[in-house]
């Protein structure tokens, strides 16, 4: 462990490409310099009540903080609180709790003051209710979205929250019930090269909800996705007290994101018992929790309980997917008196359900799905206030994720004939054997029948963390500093058993491969930033500078220890604010810095495989049985040495003004994310010998009597007399030869993502209780893979001999007909509340619309041209008068770079001129050159495609009755808009209905009791 | 008061004005048009079917070759089809318009022109398809893999074909989406005198001769005894049976392709040209459509080889002059389908449907078959395994083929190139045991 940080601090083993060699040691250095050059200042007592507004009565557990200070306080059984020490001058407190409203107090204090804060219940009697997101404090572009929007938005999943933020889409996905895994994006979209969901980190008080370690050996990889995001369907969303999503640049505490940070915070605080029920078409859910004051000693204990039940098919209520969860969480804190409070935090959430088609009587009888959804987070934090010279508070937190994904897919399956089931591990040729005569043959050779197969794929992530930080503020003169250091340990890894069959005897080819066998992946970081608020005058500078190390080490790798590097720097500067002028309130922020996302299991383990060839068919027998004999090879492990962590790069400018009271922000971000995880495939020949049926023909001995053996290692088969009294015979064979593909990471090109987002609240009409938001968000995309791949598009045909397919094409950014593409989206909300105090009641219409959808597919490269348009649909060779690819309405072929043949990799012939010379010269070559020519599969696939404009209205009403009960309801697309949308690119027309454009029409109810 | 009298106003009206069902009839005149270059002309007698949604009317041409017929609103296919002979051969006459919408904006007396389409009859026909499955004795699921086609030789003499290949359409299904149809709303191989080979096809690897009455079986996946496992599947387990077992060529999926049984020789296994990506053919399973085709001056091979016969990426230009037969087959009861092969190949189209069993198979010629002096006696009657009560078809001649053919009889079967008239969807699998 020393001699890690050591490292980190003297080695120059970047692998990212940035050059940073930033002196950590030097920095800590300087920074403790500059604030204890500082004389010292004057420091008063702030001590009083927190009452509640309604009835005075002591708010108990009321947290009295001055964030700029770095100190805080409880308030006790009276509400009463004391803060001491607090630098002369203005002061800006702040006092929250669960269930009332966050205020804050300024203060100008030259002496002791004791004051009386007021807090107002959190409900709709307030005079302001915000029921979309709201652009949150810290520098840091972010979204809140606290528990009455989520109310009021009647959340199922953590995804639909996406729909809050500026130019959001209502949710699609209807349910829970499906085995696809719910993903939530916040820069990006899955499709798109970088991994856009895979590098959105999330965490439920602080437990980080990743799939770093997930894998799947049946899943085909796709050429330019690596990974997706983690299946979020678990979180329960009834406890969840705010969320907040972070666009912009997040403080180096957190790591491991590339594309947005989302924070879910649950219910912390005594609150009365609270019923939750909630219905809508295919999905139901109940729920309760308490938030219970132990004493003012001992703290507050949360309970939440979350049933949910979601169903596929409304007409057919089997397949379903079921949610139950309870939460426990203590917190409580100490030493109050001494003036150096330690807040104690400790959480568990268990989750145990699943994904179920079991019951469905739709499916054949017995055969099923099933996937277990469980899962244990546990988080600790402990805070202690110490206001040392040298340090003001320390924080510790531990956390642990424990993820059971064991799925189960039970179907029916037949034979007539034998069928092999290759289990062996060796290299070189086998011949099956029954189960019954040998359990542990190298082939099985399942007989004829039918039978019940159950195949589990068991992954159990297990994710733990412990973060240690220290903060250090300090008062100069009249700017406000604090420094953060800190330490972070991260393990993730993978405890499940992989893919098994119930049945041996009958499982199809198979080998064991335990995930947990591969070692746990343990990441270091270090973290140390600087935030520096300094008054200017009636304005303020904030600026934030920091900077992150991490060191992932891999067990057992060839990766050994890799270090990264993410400096992030903030600032911004406020005008006016508060000021009661026509312009006032303006800050404009500026920021820069990058972010680093480490590649999932998938990346740093590949699933070790094997490639089995059938070697020997003789004819079946009339027992129905065959012995099969395969050549076995594994398939190699293909590590990259040069694999480098995906990184991402932000600059974002923020501008933020209040006119004449329409509250406006606008934010313009640029991110460039480089070396994005990319699975790719090389090609290498294996040769193999065949014995076929017709080599078998003129064998002597009678079919009955016969026992097949072939040589391990040079596969020709004899056959010999059972009785003995023939002799054996070797067979004939033909020499073949195949290709195998070899799959390994690489690093993709770089992606280009612009984002510009936008929120205008508008004046209230105070005499019709009215407000109206306009958010939006213009979205720009271009991916373009220019590294080159292997590819054989054709290697399932064979040449006109008969052979296989021998030549192995190289392309620029994939064999695909684009190598990359360009979007554009501007998405606009419009969202019109009337809230009415006086009778509790919020009604909310909102028209999502999409105002310009862009997209069009490109094909570049830096050697020149990839694709050319070819004169019709039927041609191979570029046309003579055509070169534009984006003429419109245009056949476009693209070539690969070079080829070579099997028998001599080496050597890279150039495609094109080839191609050309051999369509005169050569005319065998060129009909087998041709095959891997890859066609536009329409004439408008480069057009560039717009989609008109469409738009979906969502209704939503929340009224509170009395303060023991609240009732919720909501309509999206509830003009069930089935107008058309035309595609400009295709020159056609799609409806909206039942389309993915917008969500179908759906509508629920929410009914909630305190009591 | 008021109110009652109102109530009882409202009743009187309802209960007097009695609403008339009532429906418009359109008077329709079909004018058959021969071809161009055909001695032939029109005759009296020749039948139009117009088929709707769940409705059939019918009317005789006369001797101008004109129908007028009247028939109620609806969306038709109006389908016509002529045989005659001449000299040595059997001519064949078929027209198909699809999607006629005939409604209330239709102008009595219009005259919509069918054109017929001339093909002539072949020695060799597809007697049976059989790719739609098994299911399981316990009913639990479908066993796929015990598919065959039969080529039978429906002529007087013998047939000797070289490199017969046997292919399927594009697109797998006729109601999907169909790439080979233009903007103009017509296939775009109309007059181009070819039709797509989708994927690949298959081969004999020798010369196939068939006697008159004869036939080949050729099994798709799996030419083994399958009713030892599923009672209603097919035994293929046959020396004189046909393989389609290629390990050398790239359908080498091990679940599709099992090892053929012992008893057939290698040189029944037939051989394989793949042009696209994929390691099993599988024409659909819904709707199929299977043909035989005779390559001239070109190996099967070379076929699947050159690039000049590539349409849409994975399909191969077949010429027509080289197609033997083919047979066209909609998903029962999917309205969405479109005719993929020319009219000249099959100028109709037979339901079919998986999972249960059923086949597609060809009609009896009545007509001819009594000709045949060696069969008297030997044909029995009382067909009873159409599916008509599920919407599908049966042999009109009430001829049970298979059951005259083990009593001796040679079965000539319908073939005027048009499966509406030629095939039907049969209850059973011929070569099935139960």
């Amino acid at each position: 462990m020393l001699q890690i940080f050591r490292s980190a601090f003297f080695t120059n083993s970047d692998l990212n490409g940035s050059v940073c060699r930033f002196n950590v040691k030097a920095f800590i250095i300087i920074a403790f310099i500059l604030t204890s050059a500082s004389p010292a200042f004057s420091q008063y007592t702030i001590s009083g009540k927190v009452l509640n507004r309604k009835d005075q009565k002591p708010v108990e557990f009321a947290t009295v903080s001055i964030p700029l200070s770095g100190i805080w306080t409880m308030a006790d059984a009276k509400g009463m609180f004391v803060l001491k020490n607090v630098p002369k001058g203005e002061v800006k407190l702040t006092v929250q709790y669960l269930g009332f409203v966050k205020r804050d107090y300024q203060y100008i204090l030259n002496k002791n003051i004791d004051v009386q804060l007021l807090m107002e219940e959190d409900n709709l009697t307030l005079s302001v209710v915000e029921i979309n997101a709201k652009k949150g404090t810290d520098l840091a572009t972010s979204y809140i979205m606290d528990r009455k929007a989520l109310d009021h938005l009647q959340m199922l999943q953590l995804t639909d929250v996406a729909s809050l933020l500026p130019g959001g889409k209502t949710n699609n996905s209807l349910h829970l019930a499906t085995t696809g895994q719910q993903r939530i994006s916040v820069n990006g979209t899955s499709g798109e090269n970088g991994n856009a969901t895979f590098g959105v980190g999330i965490e439920v008080d602080g437990v980080r909800i990743t799939n770093n370690s997930f894998k799947d050996p049946k899943l085909s990889p796709n050429i330019r996705i690596g990974s997706e995001g983690p299946d979020l369907k678990n979180i329960s969303t009834t406890n969840i007290e705010s969320i907040e999503v972070i666009t912009g640049l997040p403080s180096v505490e957190y790591g491991d994101m590339t594309n947005g940070m989302v924070k879910v915070n649950t219910r912390k605080g005594v609150s009365p018992y609270l019923v939750e029920m909630s219905t809508r078409p295919n999905s139901k859910l109940i729920a309760m929790s308490k938030g219970l004051s132990l004493g003012e000693r001992v703290g507050v204990l949360n309970l939440n309980v979350e049933h949910t039940k979601s169903i596929a098919d409304l007409s057919s209520p089997y397949t379903s997917y079921d949610r139950n969860s309870l939460s426990l969480n203590y917190n409580n804190t100490f030493n109050k008196r001494n003036n150096r409070p330690l807040t104690i935090n400790f959480g568990v959430t268990g989750n145990i359900g699943g994904f179920d088609s079991e019951t469905d009587p739709d499916f054949a009888a017995d055969t099923y799905t099933k996937q277990k959804d469980n899962a244990i987070r546990a988080n600790f934090s402990a805070k202690w206030l110490l206001k040392l010279p040298w340090i003001t508070s320390l924080d510790a937190s531990a956390t642990l994720n424990y993820n059971n994904k064991l799925s189960e897919v039970r179907s029916l399956q037949s034979t007539t004939s034998s069928a092999a089931s290759i289990r062996t591990t060796e290299q070189g040729y086998h011949v099956g054997e029954l189960y019954d005569d040998n359990p542990n043959a190298a082939i099985i050779l399942i007989p004829k029948g039918f039978w019940y197969e159950s195949e589990f794929n068991d992954n159990k992530f297990i994710n733990y963390n412990g973060r240690l930080k220290a903060n250090w503020a300090k008062k100069i003169g009249q700017s406000h500093n604090n420094l953060m250091l800190g330490t972070d340990y991260n393990v993730s890894g993978n405890n499940g058993q992989g893919l098994f069959y119930g049945d041996l005897s009958t499982a199809p080819t198979w080998r064991a491969y335990p995930y947990k066998n591969e070692s746990f992946v343990n990441n270091y970081a270090f973290f140390a930033e600087d935030a520096l608020t300094v008054p200017v005058g009636e304005n303020t500078l904030q600026m934030v500078a920091g900077l992150r190390s991490e060191i992932t080490d891999i067990d057992g790798s060839e990766y050994g220890a890799i270090t990264n590097w993410s400096p992030r720097f903030n600032a911004k500067y406020s005008f006016w604010t508060g000021k009661d002028q026509l312009f006032s309130d303006f800050s404009i922020k500026a920021s820069w810095g990058k972010t680093v996302k480490l590649p999932g299991f998938d990346a740093l383990y590949i699933t070790p495989g094997y490639r089995d060839v059938l070697s020997f068919s003789p004819g079946t027998d009339v027992n129905g049985q065959t012995f099969y004999a395969y050549y076995t090879q594994q398939r190699n492990r293909v590590f990259n040495p040069d694999l480098k962590w995906q990184s991402n790069e932000q600059k974002e400018i923020a501008l933020n003004f209040n006119l004449k009271g329409t509250k406006v922000f606008i934010s313009v971000s640029d991110d460039y994310t480089r070396n994005p995880y990319q699975y790719n495939q090389d090609f290498s020949p294996y040769f193999f010998k065949y014995t076929s049926q017709a080599d078998l023909q003129g064998s002597l001995i009678p079919s009955d009597n016969r026992i097949y053996n072939v040589d391990k290692n040079t596969g020709i088969v004899t056959v010999s007399d059972r009785t003995g009294v023939l002799p054996s015979e070797q067979l004939n064979y033909t020499n073949m030869y195949g290709f195998n593909s070899n799959g390994k990471y690489k690093n993709g090109s770089p992606v280009s993502r612009k984002n510009i987002n936008w929120i205008i609240d508008f004046k209230r009409i105070e005499v019709l209780k009215t407000s109206l938001r306009v958010d939006g968000n213009y979205y720009y995309y271009k991916g373009l893979e220019k590294t080159i791949s292997a590819s054989m598009p054709n290697n399932t045909q064979n040449m006109a001999d008969g052979r296989p397919y021998k030549y192995i094409g190289y392309f620029i950014g994939g064999d695909q007909s684009a190598n990359g593409s360009i979007k554009k989206a501007l998405n606009m909300n419009f969202t019109i509340t009337t809230h009415i105090p006086a009778i509790r009641l919020i009604v909310s219409a909102r028209l999502e619309g999409s105002f310009y959808k862009f997209s069009k597919n490109i094909s570049e490269s830096d050697f020149g041209a990839r694709s050319y348009v070819i004169d019709n649909r039927e041609s191979y060779l570029p046309s003579s008068d055509q070169t534009d690819i984006y003429g419109g309405n245009r056949f476009v072929a693209s070539y690969p770079e070079y080829y070579v043949d099997y028998s001599d990799l080496n050597n890279k012939i150039p495609f094109l001129e080839k191609f050309i010379w051999a369509k005169d010269n050569d005319l065998a070559l060129y009909n087998e050159l041709a095959k891997m020519v890859e066609k536009s599969p329409t004439n408008y696939y480069f057009n560039e495609n717009k989609i008109s404009s469409y738009y979906s209205a969502n209704l939503a009403v929340t009224k509170e009755i009395g303060k023991y009960a609240s009732l919720s309801f909501f309509a999206n697309n509830f003009f069930n808009n089935m107008a058309k949308v035309r595609l400009s690119g295709s020159g056609t027309e799609s409806s909206l209905f039942e389309s993915s454009y917008i969500p179908r029409f759906n509508y629920g109810t929410s009914l909630r009791l305190k009591f | 008061m008021k109110k009652i009298i109102l109530l009882l106003t409202i009743a009187v009206f309802n209960l007097s004005c009695k609403k008339e069902l009532s429906f418009e009839l359109h008077q329709v005149i079909i004018q058959l048009e021969y071809p161009q270059n055909s001695a032939l002309s029109p005759v009296a007698g020749v039948v139009v079917r117009f088929t709707g949604d769940g409705t059939v009317f019918e009317g005789i041409t006369d001797a101008q070759g004109k129908v007028i017929i009247d028939v109620p609103s609806d969306v038709y296919d109006i389908a016509s089809s002529e045989t005659r002979k001449s000299g040595a051969n059997v001519y064949n006459y078929n027209a198909l318009n699809t999607n006629q919408v005939i409604v209330s904006n239709w102008k009595d007396g219009d005259v919509i022109t069918m054109k017929l389409q001339e093909s002539k009859s072949s020695q060799l026909v597809l007697k049976e398809v059989f790719v739609g499955g098994t299911p399981f004795d316990n009913g639990a699921g479908t066993f796929n893999y015990d598919c065959y086609v039969i080529i039978y030789n429906n002529s007087e003499f013998p047939c000797v074909t070289n490199n017969l290949c046997i292919a399927a359409i594009g697109p797998a299904n006729a109601h999907a989406t169909n790439n080979f149809y233009g903007t103009d709303g017509k296939l775009i191989y109309e007059n181009e005198g070819y039709i797509p080979a989708a994927g690949g096809f298959w081969y004999f690897t020798q010369p196939l001769t068939l006697q008159p009455g004869e036939q080949a079986v050729v099994a798709l996946y799996q030419a083994v005894d399958n009713t030892q496992t599923h009672s209603k599947s097919i035994n293929l387990a046959n020396p004189s049976y046909y393989a389609m077992y290629d390990m050398a060529s790239t359908y080498k999926n091990t679940t599709y392709y099992k090892s053929p049984s012992a008893l057939i020789p290698t040189s029944q296994y037939l051989k394989a040209v793949s042009y696209s990506t994929g390691n099993a053919w599988v024409p659909s399973v819904l709707s199929p459509g299977v043909f035989i085709f005779e390559p001239q001056g070109i190996t099967p091979a070379a076929i699947g080889s050159d690039a000049s016969l590539t349409v849409l990426n994975s399909n191969k230009k077949i010429p027509v002059d080289w197609v033997l037969d083919g047979v066209e087959t909609y998903l029962l009861n999917n309205g969405n389908s479109k005719k993929r092969f020319l009219a000249t190949v099959d100028a109709g189209y037979v339901y079919h449907i998986n999972k249960i069993g059923y086949s597609v198979y060809r009609n009896v010629d009545e007509e001819a078959t009594l000709e045949i002096p060696e069969n008297a006696g030997k044909i029995v009657y009382g067909y009873n395994l159409g599916t008509v009560d599920i919407g599908g078809s049966t042999d009109p001649s009430k001829i049970n083929a298979e059951e005259s053919i083990k009593r001796g009889a040679r079965i000539i079967y319908k073939d005027s190139n048009n499966s509406s008239n030629d095939m039907h969807l049969r209850l059973k699998a011929s070569l099935s045991n139960y």
